[in-house]
């Protein structure tokens, strides 16, 4: 029987109507996400900076970049604020979130703190926020190439692992003729990390390229062959029972129920796959391909440059976020049907 | 539109999970099934009975003797046979318009009865629930379409194993009623395994009643009620007095047999 109230009205309802003095702490919490934001930009413009980077600005250099940003953030949160004075949901989001964004931004502000306003944690080491900021524009052309370099070789690895890792899984749980020749290998190579590889591969492989998209398809085929196979050899016997009656037929029931039926293990091998392809792609940058992120870090550590080594850190956390999120949101698609 | 079934001189030799040895589940079973009879195999568990359901749909095949269906050897599954398990009988990863879907898709008649879907999810109630996933139905909503999936295919022969087995005693006899009206419209063969004898004197027209270790037919009793049956008639006191004096019989049977 379908009932008219909705979730958030019957949590309204049966929950203990909450204090005066608790809604007032709630909304000032709500605000206080703003609050800091505002304060960090005030800090950041109006204290005095460290007398050594105050006094040579040429080596020292310092833009509205960090400022611009916290501005963004800043007029963000009010309109979130705001909204939220009208719209109980959106409140409810704000009051969850802001405890953390709070303690995000008290360390930005400790950080800068440390760093360019009183010099404790030193340069070259530790940069400050704006620092790592003017290094991501400064070299937005070369890191967007890196980007994009990283990006081929990542999913033309992560493609060929995931394809070759599907064919064997899949084959080996299905026909057990497959699963005697496909097994030992599996069991053989399956223990021994990708990058083990890179040596060999720098020195065998025609390209560096072609090289590095074998390490990382081979990294990302384990995972992908022994979810499949798990994923196919555990299928409820029934459904293949019940294709059957349909008249359902080999190839059939391999397509039509084995993998649908097998999916949820699937993704696991997909996402822990995904995992590994990044960790074989920094290695491989890293190691041998000139391109790529992994590759920029390596060059600017050669000139000590450590607010663009960050800088790239940043960009490779942001990038391969994207990426798995991307990933989540297929994955959360495809496995609706699961309870 | 009904079919037939002949079972001459069956039996079926399982092999043990636990031992090496041999199991006898089914000893030299006849019977001949007649089209559009509604027959039901009765008895306690280990008689037999799901096997033999199991080698009329193609999904075992017979150690000695022969199954014809139509007057022709069974070969393997068809879908003019339909089944319908106790439980985790649709697919998990399809709703429930996609599992009818399916079962037409499958047999090739999509193209010709995509507009029945729609009837079929009615028929089984279920039509505020069409693009729902199993794990959202209840146990009985999971049951009508599975049946309702199975008959939309239009099968000659429907076995149904233990179908509402697992449901509570209420969802049940309104199912059993669905079944029925079901039958009478498509009239089609049923064959219906239950270890319930109430339900078997409700439906059918013949109870086989099946002995254990090793599965064999006791005895086959018509049930001559017109339907609508009522489950408090005398008539239906007498069977179900005369299946259970034959079942206890079946089961002294078995324990001179044991020792």
């Amino acid at each position: 029987m379908e009932s008219n109230i909705s979730v958030r009205e019957l949590k309204i309802l049966e929950d203990a109507p909450k204090t005066k003095l608790r809604r007032t702490i709630d909304r000032v919490l709500s605000a206080l996400p703003f609050v800091l934001a505002v304060d960090l930009i005030l800090i950041y413009e109006l204290l005095p900076n460290f007398k050594k980077y105050a006094a040579n600005k040429i080596a020292y250099p310092v833009s509205n970049i960090y400022t611009v940003l916290l501005g963004a953030v800043a007029v963000a949160l009010l309109i979130y604020f705001i909204v939220s004075l009208f719209s109980a949901r959106a409140f409810e989001k704000l009051l969850f979130k802001a405890p953390l964004y709070c303690v995000i931004f008290l360390i930005l502000g400790a950080y800068d703190f440390a760093t360019l306003k009183t010099g404790i944690l030193p340069l070259p080491y530790f940069p400050w926020v704006d620092r790592i900021l003017m290094a991501i524009v400064e070299d937005r052309v070369i890191l967007l190439d890196c980007i994009a370099h990283s990006l081929v070789l990542l999913f033309a690895g992560y493609f060929t692992g995931t394809i070759a890792g599907l064919a064997t899984g899949i084959g080996a749980g299905w026909s057990p003729r497959v699963r005697y020749w496909v097994m030992p290998l599996m069991k053989l190579l399956g223990p021994i990390p990708s990058t083990t590889w890179i040596s060999i591969i720098l020195i065998i492989a025609s390209s560096l390229f072609g090289g590095s998209v074998f390490m990382i398809a081979l990294g990302v085929w384990y995972p992908v062959a022994m979810s499949a196979f798990n994923g196919v050899s555990n299928v409820d016997r029934s459904n293949f029972e019940v294709a059957r009656t349909f008249g359902v037929k080999n190839v059939g029931l391999v397509f039509k129920v084995a993998i649908p039926a097998a999916m949820p293990s699937i993704f696991n091998g997909l996402t822990q796959g995904m995992s590994i392809a990044c960790t074989a792609l920094m290695v491989a940058e890293m190691l041998g391909v000139e391109s790529g992120l992994g590759w920029y870090i390596n060059w600017q550590r050669g000139w000590a440059e450590f607010a663009k080594m960050y800088a790239a850190v940043i960009i490779i956390c942001l990038t391969f976020t994207a990426v798995n999120l991307v990933l989540t949101f297929i994955k959360k698609r495809a496995l609706r049907w699961q309870a | 539109m009904g079919a037939t079934v002949e079972i001459n001189n069956l039996s079926k030799i399982f092999a043990r999970q636990d031992t090496s040895g041999t199991l006898k589940a089914l000893d030299n079973i006849d019977l001949s099934v007649r089209e559009g009879e509604f027959l039901t195999l009765l008895g306690a568990s280990g008689c037999g009975k799901s096997t033999l359901l199991r080698i009329i749909a193609g999904l075992e095949v017979p150690t000695v003797g022969d199954v014809k269906f139509n007057g022709e050897a069974i070969k393997g599954t068809d879908s003019s046979r339909g089944l319908v398990f106790q439980e985790h009988t649709l697919f998990p990863w399809l709703s429930v318009k996609g599992n009818i879907e399916f079962a037409l898709k499958s047999t090739k008649q999509y193209a010709q009865k995509k507009g029945e879907v729609d009837d079929w999810i009615s028929l089984a109630g279920l039509w505020e629930f069409k693009r729902n996933y199993p794990h959202q139905l209840s146990g009985g909503m999971r049951q009508r379409a599975a049946l309702v999936r199975a008959l939309s295919v239009s099968p000659k022969l429907l076995l149904l194993d233990e179908p509402l087995g697992a449901l509570d005693s209420f969802t049940r006899m309104n199912l059993q009623d669905e079944l029925l009206r079901l039958w009478q419209e498509q009239k089609n063969t049923m064959i219906m395994v239950t270890h319930d004898i109430d339900e078997a004197i409700y439906l059918s027209q013949r109870v086989v009643v099946m002995s254990p270790r090793p599965g064999r037919i006791a005895k086959i009793i018509d049930i001559p009620m017109s339907y609508p049956r009522n489950r408090a008639s005398g008539d239906f006191e007498v069977l179900r007095a005369q299946i259970l004096k034959l079942m206890n019989f079946a089961k002294e049977v078995q324990e001179e047999y044991t020792i």
